[in-house]
């Protein structure tokens, strides 16, 4: 971050370009009596909001403990109702949904897939902190941080029940999503969940931060813009919401592909939200209340050793061969993704104009302005497709394996004696514990204690 | 996940669960390793630029933005600026006389202010609030003047997505991340 | 919960109920508006609107229209405004939105609050629905990855894959001409051409002599022998003429043609397509207008005729159109569009092949092609940028020098076999305008930069020794000067003519047309002549010392081409016809 010492190399750098340039101008610059112009170069952030990035992830880690804090000690839905909201505002309206925990999944990929780019620390801060705090408290971000679920959460009005079986289903999209988003970033082509974010072009509807930022600094009225410039994703945007207020959250549970990152740590969390604060009744009280159908009611009575032993079996024969036809998938679609690469493209290109065929008129010109030849654009188009068609094998394969897992688990008896939140699909938002009887005896309890303290 | 009746499969379930559980913290703090190496190594803040000597005016900068006008505009560096009379960036080739009437102007949006300085000399600056990023003047300049229009992520507008729009939309991919305290990649002599 | 306070809470549900249906129909409404907006642009510009376009491409037709302009400049005022205007009611409708979601929402939450939880019914055989679950779990999953599985097939299987399909191996590119050996080889008669290239006569731009018709009209009719039908494809090459045929090229992005015409009744003889030619892209390079894909003139020595396109394409014919040999020299990298034309010297077909901006990358080329095989005889690699100047042989003192021009040198080569013999450093920017030579000096200029006068007969770097002098002003960016031993003419594109004195440099008088001028003036007899774009033939004396015409004739059609003077008849090429002029 050192500034100055950048703006002195930049002006050696310069002074060495413009003295080795000896191009001449086609029309040389003429002498005039005044000094040149100079090009305007307005910074990306000034003053205080230099290292944005750095507040932003201090933000999300209070974010983070001010929400668990809500759900353990204050067990209060409104507690962490108020902390969304507010990180709603912030990370989306405020700092207009970019960088987001979901999207830094794949600053990773491209990271670790290695052509020069390098994550930086917010960006891990990003990634990493909702993935600790998962492990730890279950999905407190999901429920009171992450601006993408916040927006969902609030248009949640009239939340119909999804039967838990059909989501077991449809929640696996996310996992391919995030196989092919992960493909993309390795590749470093395409960010698809960037790309593809409905919600984003919905935080930018309304330029708050850029608009504080230029009251702050006193600009304001300098720069304007701007309804967000993509319309189809804003349509996109709104109709996900309008799903969303009949299924509560439907990107959350059936798209997000960090919630697959999360999902398993939250099982494996070293605490979770319970519905009651003490025994559970079994008042059936809260069955009706999660909008997320995360409450699993308790077992039935062990119907007895073999029950289920067919079906097991069953999916226990067709996991590899679900692996297998992942594989396969991958092995497909390699070319078709691979055309996301430049180079790739540019090949294309040639291979169709040596064909005589129409091709695209700013590829060819992008041809002629770059210096490598037509065989070594070739041979690296050729060693991007095998690459990308052995990623896409990989995360096939990976999509097959956890798909297959599912089946199995699916099929394993599991006894739970009370009402409990699924810790996978539990996003401790706090709904159930308002409706619990104990839990509202113990509020009184505790309100009468603390009228007594007075 | 408690079952109180049943002692030892408790034991072996919480076993495997605590198993599992430092599993995660391992492949995590593994993860954590990795990365924090990545960003030492690395440069730090990014923002999106691109660079002028790949870019073949597609016009895609002006549609693809998040933005509305985009965030791209055409600056001009007037060290390699001819101060040309008959501007190729300014005037559409078939205009039929050197004035600032529209049927002559190449800019869509009359954003190339056309100023006299001395016979034969003018100077052309951009009014970026008109500017929409469409390149046409950069085109032309480079076709047949000096090429000293050209075009800029202009960061008092760019929001800095993760993953520029237009980047993968580039059929030159021209676009690229550069250190947040070296935003631009300007043309010089 | 006492009574009074149920009934306030149903009535602030009621009045919260009334407000979602008034903020949603508020929402709708402005939703509404801003996509109507969104679909009403008409582009990504203002410019893009289709009625725009129509009036633009209207003015192209008829330039002079000041009506046409004053609607231009109406339209564009209109659409410019309502671009703008859109922008802000689309960030303004934004805000609106925003605004109205938000007190959507607060007031349906405020509706729904307080609603109580239902209770759900009887469970009915918890073993049974357990089972039930599993199985309707499983089968979705199958679903799922099913559906995974055919979308990412599909997706795979209607992409087209280029680079998928099998290469045919590489055909060893075939020896050019290879077809000489079955056709009889043209006979060695002596032949010589009346015009053979551009500017005709070792490309001088003097005719020889004859007598041409001072009166003639195109739109009347007087003393015009023939008008051939339109030329089927447009260039802005110049025609050559042998043994009573007319050539001529014409180009477009896709298609380049040689054509040949009878000289004595304007009939299209033949026409012969450049095509499958080893080596040639099928994509156009990109060309200014003003260049177009047929600016080379073909050139003739009375049995082989040669052309050259923008794409590098080289096709040589004999006197009836087949074809000799042909070949391509790579996709020119030439800003405009190349535009040198192809001469013949002895058995030798030159092209001066200059490409790139930076001389040091040594892309430009100079060929010697065998002119009755197309096989190189020679390549040289030359120091120089693109340019579009036609070279030419001048007959000098010390021999026979092939004299080219291209920043920054001024290059004299053997014709014969490519040696150099001299250079000097005196050219900037880009070349249009050909060299000429005249009394034992040859004349290069480049606009904004200096025309030099250079003594031949030099040897190595002649920059310091054997420039005569230089001349700074009013220099030409696309016409070529004419020389005679005492007098220069220099002509602008936008029609200021200068002649100056050929031993020193300075002028003697300057004339302004008041019209472009493309087209190279030409000294026939003591007379020049000169055609502007508007078609009209200005003829001045050579001799005087101030501008003195002699008269004028409108061919009454544009034109950028240099005509091509033989035998008493004037060929020239119109913008869509080819015309003689001749005495009836």
């Amino acid at each position: 971050m050192t500034s100055t010492r950048h703006a002195g190399i930049i002006l050696i750098l310069l002074m060495l370009l413009s003295g080795a340039a000896t191009a001449d101008l086609r029309f040389p610059t003429p002498e005039l009596d005044e000094p040149l112009p100079e090009t305007t170069t307005p910074e990306p952030r000034q003053g205080i909001w230099r290292h944005i990035e750095y507040v932003d992830a201090a933000v999300l880690a209070g974010a983070i403990v001010a929400a668990s804090w809500f759900a353990f000690k204050r067990r209060s839905r409104r507690g962490i109702a108020v902390v969304m909201l507010l990180s709603l505002f912030y990370f989306g309206f405020y700092r207009l949904g970019c960088v987001c925990s979901i999207g830094a999944v794949q600053n990773a990929a491209l990271s670790i897939g290695g052509d020069g780019y390098a994550v930086s620390f917010p960006i891990i801060a990003f990634l990493l902190l909702p993935l600790f705090g998962t492990l730890l408290f279950g999905r407190t971000f999901c429920g009171g941080v992450c601006p993408l679920g916040a927006i969902q959460d609030v248009v949640a009005l009239k939340a119909l029940k999804i039967p838990r079986p059909i989501e077991a289903g449809l929640s696996l999209f996310a996992v391919a999503y995030l196989a092919a988003a992960v493909l993309l970033a390795f590749s470093g082509t395409v960010f698809l969940i960037c790309r593809f974010d409905p919600f984003v072009s919905i935080f930018r509807l309304v330029p708050v931060g850029k608009w504080i930022e230029q009251v702050a600094m006193g600009e304001a009225g300098r720069v304007s813009f701007s309804v967000a410039g993509r319309v189809d994703l804003l349509i996109l945007g709104g109709v996900m919401l309008l799903v969303g207020v009949f299924v509560a959250r439907p990107y959350c549970r059936y798209i997000c592909p960090y919630s697959v990152l999360l999902r398993p740590l939250s099982r494996l969390s070293k605490w979770h939200v319970t519905i009651t604060p003490d025994e559970c009744v079994q008042c059936r009280l809260c069955e009706n209340s999660c909008p997320y159908n995360a409450i699993e009611a308790p077992s039935a009575p062990d119907p007895g050793r073999h029950f289920g032993k067919l079906g097991l079996s069953v999916c226990l024969v067709l996991w590899p061969v679900m692996i297998a036809a992942g594989l396969c998938a991958g092995w497909l679609a390699g070319p078709a993704v691979s055309r996301t690469d430049h180079h790739v493209r540019l090949a294309e290109h040639l291979r169709r104009a040596d064909a005589g065929e129409e091709t695209d008129h700013d590829l060819a010109a992008a041809y002629d302005r770059q210096p490598l030849g037509a065989d070594e654009i070739h041979a690296i188009a050729g060693r991007v497709r095998s690459r990308v068609r052995h990623g896409a094998m990989i995360v096939g394969g990976f999509v097959g394996l956890v798909a297959g897992m599912r089946l199995v688990r699916w099929s394993v008896r599991r006894r739970r004696p009370d009402y409990v939140p699924d810790r996978g699909t539990c996003l401790s938002c706090g709904r159930c514990f308002e409706v619990c009887p104990i839990e509202r005896k113990r509020r009184n309890d505790a309100a009468a204690s603390a009228g007594e303290d007075g | 996940m408690t079952d109180r009746d049943d002692k030892p499969k408790l034991t072996r379930r919480e076993l495997l669960r605590r198993g599992l559980q430092a599993g995660g913290v391992v492949v995590l703090a593994g993860g954590t390793a990795g990365l924090i190496s990545e960003a030492v190594a690395g440069k730090g803040d990014t923002v999106w630029q691109l660079d002028p000597d790949k870019c073949v005016k597609c016009g895609n900068c002006a549609t693809r933005c998040v933005l509305d006008p985009s965030a791209v505009k055409a600056v001009h560096a007037y060290e390699i600026c001819g101060y040309c009379e008959l501007c190729t960036g300014y005037f559409d080739p078939k205009a039929t006389e050197l004035t600032t009437a529209a049927e002559n102007q190449l800019c869509p949006t009359g954003a190339i202010v056309r100023t006299f300085k001395k016979d034969p000399y003018y100077e052309y600056s951009i009014d970026e609030e008109l500017c929409i990023g469409c390149g046409k003047c950069v085109d032309g300049c480079e076709r047949f003047g000096n090429g000293s229009l050209f075009l800029q992520v202009r960061h008092d507008r760019c929001v800095n997505c993760n993953k520029c729009t237009i980047a993968p939309a580039c059929p030159a991919d021209a676009f690229r991340r550069v250190p947040a305290d070296q935003p631009y990649l300007l043309k010089t002599r | 919960m006492s009574p009074t306070d149920d009934k306030r809470l149903a009535t602030r549900r009621r009045a919260a109920r009334s407000m979602v249906l008034v903020c949603a129909m508020f929402c709708l409404m402005v939703a509404g508006l801003l996509v109507w907006e969104w679909s009403g642009a008409e582009g990504a510009d203002p410019w893009e609107s289709p009625r725009f376009q129509q009036l633009r491409a209207e003015l192209d037709r008829t330039p002079g229209d000041g009506e046409l302009r004053e609607r231009i400049r109406e339209a564009d005022l209109r659409l410019r405004r309502e671009f703008f205007r859109r922008q802000a009611f689309m960030r303004r409708g934004g805000w609106l939105l925003a605004g109205g979601v938000a007190a959507l929402l607060i007031s349906a939450h405020v509706a729904a609050s307080g609603r109580p939880v239902k209770v759900p019914g009887g469970s009915g055989d918890l073993s049974r629905r357990e089972i039930a679950r599993r199985k309707t779990a499983r089968w979705s999953i199958g679903a799922a990855s099913i559906a995974l599985a055919a979308a990412i097939t599909a997706l795979a299987l209607v992409s087209p894959d280029p680079l998928a399909r099998r290469v045919a191996p590489e055909e060893p590119e075939p020896v050019a001409g290879v077809d000489t050996e079955d056709e009889p080889a043209p006979e060695a008669v002596e032949v010589s051409a009346d015009w053979p290239r551009f500017r005709g006569p070792g490309g001088l731009g003097v005719a020889p002599d004859g007598d041409f018709p001072d009166d003639w009209d195109g739109e009347s009719g007087r003393n015009i022998l023939w008008k051939s039908e339109q030329i089927p494809l447009p260039g802005h090459n110049s025609p050559v003429v042998a043994g009573h045929r007319v050539f001529i090229t014409g180009a477009d992005a896709e298609n380049r043609e040689l054509y040949c015409y009878n000289a004595d009744t304007g009939e299209l003889l033949w026409r012969h397509r450049a095509v499958n030619i080893p080596g040639a892209r099928p994509d156009a390079p990109s060309v200014m207008d003003d260049t177009g894909y047929a600016a080379p003139s073909p050139a003739t020595d009375g049995r082989y005729v040669v052309a050259v396109f923008a794409n590098g394409d080289v096709i040589c014919t004999d006197m009836e159109g087949e074809r000799a040999w042909a070949r391509n020299l790579g996709p020119p990298d030439n800003i405009y569009g190349h535009a040198s034309s192809p001469i013949i010297h002895g058995d030798k077909v030159i092209i001066q092949y200059d490409q790139g901006t930076d001389p040091e990358a040594m892309y430009s080329e100079l060929y010697g092609l065998d002119l009755e095989t197309g096989s190189v005889r020679y390549l040289k690699e030359r120091p120089v940028m693109n340019s579009w100047s036609t070279p030419l042989v001048a007959d000098t003192p010390d021999g026979e020098q092939l004299i080219t021009t291209s920043s920054p040198w001024v290059i004299a080569y053997d014709p014969a076999d490519g040696g150099e013999i001299w250079r000097a450093d005196c050219l900037t920017g880009d070349v249009g305008p050909s060299p000429t030579y005249a009394d034992g000096k040859v004349y290069a200029v480049t606009a904004y930069s200096q025309l030099s006068a250079i003594r031949t007969g030099g040897e190595g770097d002649v920059t310091d020794t054997h420039i005569e002098w230089i001349a700074y002003d009013d220099l030409p960016d696309i016409v070529s000067p004419l020389a005679t031993d005492d007098r220069i003419w220099l002509v602008q594109t936008y029609g200021l003519m200068t002649c100056l004195d050929a031993e020193t440099g300075d002028m003697i008088y300057e004339h302004d047309f008041d019209s472009t001028v493309r087209s190279s003036p030409t000294l026939v007899g003591d007379e020049v002549h000169l055609l502007t774009s508007d078609g009209v033939m200005h003829r001045f004396s050579a001799t005087a010392d101030e501008y003195d015409e002699l008269g004028t004739a409108d061919l009454s059609e544009r034109s950028n081409c240099s005509p091509a003077y033989v035998d008493g008849r004037i060929y020239i090429r119109g913008r869509r016809h080819l015309w003689a002029v001749g005495k009836e």
